[in-house]
């Protein structure tokens, strides 16, 4: 064995493989270790930079990643073939272990692939607030195998890639406006006219309320109770529900000043042919005497 | 006009000073070396505060001189004639519209901008499509053809003279022009405040209008000087959405 050999082994250890290990290899091997590394760090970087400053910082990222890997993957090829070793049989182990690794690995390999559909797509960004199944909340972060949300009270949220490929995701802060939507339902007896005014003065009076769109006001139909209706209001999608919240006030008190009742669920009976007598009844008095002690007896007025 | 609003005021620290212009009252005072200051608008009741809001600006600098000047807003303001004008092909029509005022309120030395109120409370809106557009504030106006003689002057608004120009093959028309208020600046003169003139030429272009600010107020304004810069300076000629002809998205539910 050559000196480099003698030099590297342990005790008991097999190193022929360096028999044809030269002090020019070595010195090659070192050579392109001190270069190779470092510069494909910094290549990654520089192009890591430049695709975050181009598109995003997610694809930045994944760029980044892909340069890097195979460039060191690149690299280490290099190192062993300068030192001699064979690649021939470390690929047919690279095939069995490959086909090992696929079926161990789907789900992330999924992941990863909808990482890359989603970051090519952007069907949102950082900072967007998104809806995913009963999960609401803003994106930190838009990685090659997940998402990563904190919710509005403050928990941290991982949704798989694959799950958001494969779902509906929604996209509450995509546009700049949002509509809001009040639904009141106003008594039989009241004029829907005279509220739809009511409510559309009120809207134009909150301060934040569009004026375009403008305030729109809808009759939503017959209710058991109720006649419905719907408010459509305007506003900048950051102050959506602060504004909806001081709209939603405003209605109550507003319909309140005007005359106008909200309705709540009730019902009438219609008795039969028969008369239905109803009688109040007071509460107790200490003393245990009642107001029913001096009203009629049921059947005396038939 | 009450000429005595725009300017520099000494703020007496026994008494505070109290202003009022258009829909905007203002008050100013002196508190151990601190400028106070609180707004109110005409009509508006704090709900469940009798109190006004005070605001607080500390500086190292003598306090007691306050400037009050004029400016217009940040933002577009959608004028709305209030009646809808339509412009043939190939014609021209010169409007008058009142752009709505905001007043500067400066202290210390070098001066700061404490605050910028509106004289009128402004109504939000919304200028373009709902994907995209931008914020602007509603303003109804008359949109006069000719200038009104024998008016006192507006302390709550600024006179601007538009010239509209429709280079299209069709009737254009003007139910909502968007003026650009950020790119004029104000001007102070016997005949009220007015703003650089504006010259719009509509083309048809998805794109929007061309827009050029010429650098004076017309004739009409006589001698002026210069109270406020624009806040955004620009030259030469621009496009953006101007009419609401060119705004889609109407029609939403």
């Amino acid at each position: 064995m050559t000196a480099w050999a003698g030099v590297l082994a342990l005790p008991g250890q097999d190193l022929s493989f360096l028999q044809g290990v030269t002090s020019v290899a070595v010195f090659r091997v070192l050579l392109l270790l001190l270069l190779g590394f470092p510069g494909a760090l910094l290549l990654s970087r520089a192009l890591s930079g430049w695709a975050g400053r181009r598109y995003n910082p997610q694809t930045g990222l994944v760029v980044g990643k892909l340069v890097l890997y195979p460039l060191l993957l690149a690299l280490l090829t290099s190192v062993l073939v300068l030192l001699g070793v064979s690649l021939t049989p470390l690929l047919g182990a690279a095939g069995v272990l490959g086909i090992a690794i696929g079926f161990a690995s789907q789900t992330s390999v999924s992941n990863i692939i909808s990482g890359f559909f989603l970051i090519g797509e952007q069907p949102f960004v950082v900072d967007d607030v998104i809806q995913v199944g009963s999960t609401t909340g803003r994106v930190l972060s838009v990685g090659t195998m997940s998402v990563q949300l904190r919710t509005f009270d403050n928990r941290f949220v991982r949704i798989p890639n694959e799950t958001l490929i494969k779902s509906e995701v929604v996209n509450l802060t995509r546009f700049p406006i949002r509509r809001m939507d009040v639904r009141v339902g106003i008594e039989y007896r009241c004029d829907p006219a005279v509220a739809s005014d009511v409510l559309l003065r009120i809207a134009r009076d909150v301060p934040g309320i569009l004026m375009e769109p403008e305030p729109r006001v809808w009759f939503e139909g017959f209710g058991a109770s109720s006649v419905d209706l719907r408010l459509s209001a305007w506003a900048e999608t950051d102050r959506h529900w602060e504004l909806k919240n001081e709209l939603q006030i405003r209605v109550k008190k507003g319909l309140e000043e005007d005359g106008i009742v909200i309705a709540f669920p009730h019902q009438v009976l219609v008795p039969s042919q028969e008369t239905l007598r109803v009688q109040l009844v007071e509460p107790e008095e200490p003393g245990g005497h009642g107001a029913e002690a001096d009203a009629p007896a049921p059947d005396q007025d038939g | 006009m009450n000429e005595a609003i725009w300017g520099e005021h000494r703020i007496d620290p026994e008494t505070p000073s109290r202003f009022e212009i258009g829909g905007l009252s203002l008050e100013l005072a002196l508190e151990d070396g601190e400028l106070w200051w609180s707004s109110s608008y005409a009509g508006e009741t704090r709900r469940g505060m009798n109190e006004p809001e005070w605001m607080r600006w500390v500086s190292g600098a003598d306090l007691e001189a306050v400037t009050l000047a004029p400016c217009l807003p940040d933002r577009p303001v959608i004028v709305e004639p209030e009646i809808a004008i339509d412009i043939a092909p190939r014609a021209r029509a010169v409007v008058y519209v009142s752009v709505p005022l905001w007043v500067r309120v400066l202290a210390g030395s070098p001066q700061h901008v404490i605050a910028e109120l509106p004289a009128r409370r402004p109504a939000d809106t919304w200028w373009g499509d709902p994907t995209q557009g931008e914020l602007a504030y509603a303003h109804l106006t008359k949109a006069r053809r000719r200038l009104w003689e024998g008016r006192p002057p507006r302390t709550d608004a600024a006179h601007c003279r538009m010239e509209l120009l429709n280079h299209s093959g069709t009737a254009l028309p003007v139910a909502k022009v968007a003026v650009r208020a950020a790119q004029l600046g104000v001007y102070r003169g016997a005949r009220g405040l007015w703003t650089n003139e504006v010259r719009v030429t509509f083309t048809d272009d998805s794109e929007g209008s061309q827009i050029e600010i010429l650098k004076t107020p017309p004739g009409e304004a006589g001698q002026v000087d210069l109270a406020t810069p624009p806040r955004v300076p620009i030259s030469g000629r621009w496009r953006a959405l101007t009419f609401s002809r060119l705004v889609r998205g109407g029609g939403m539910l």
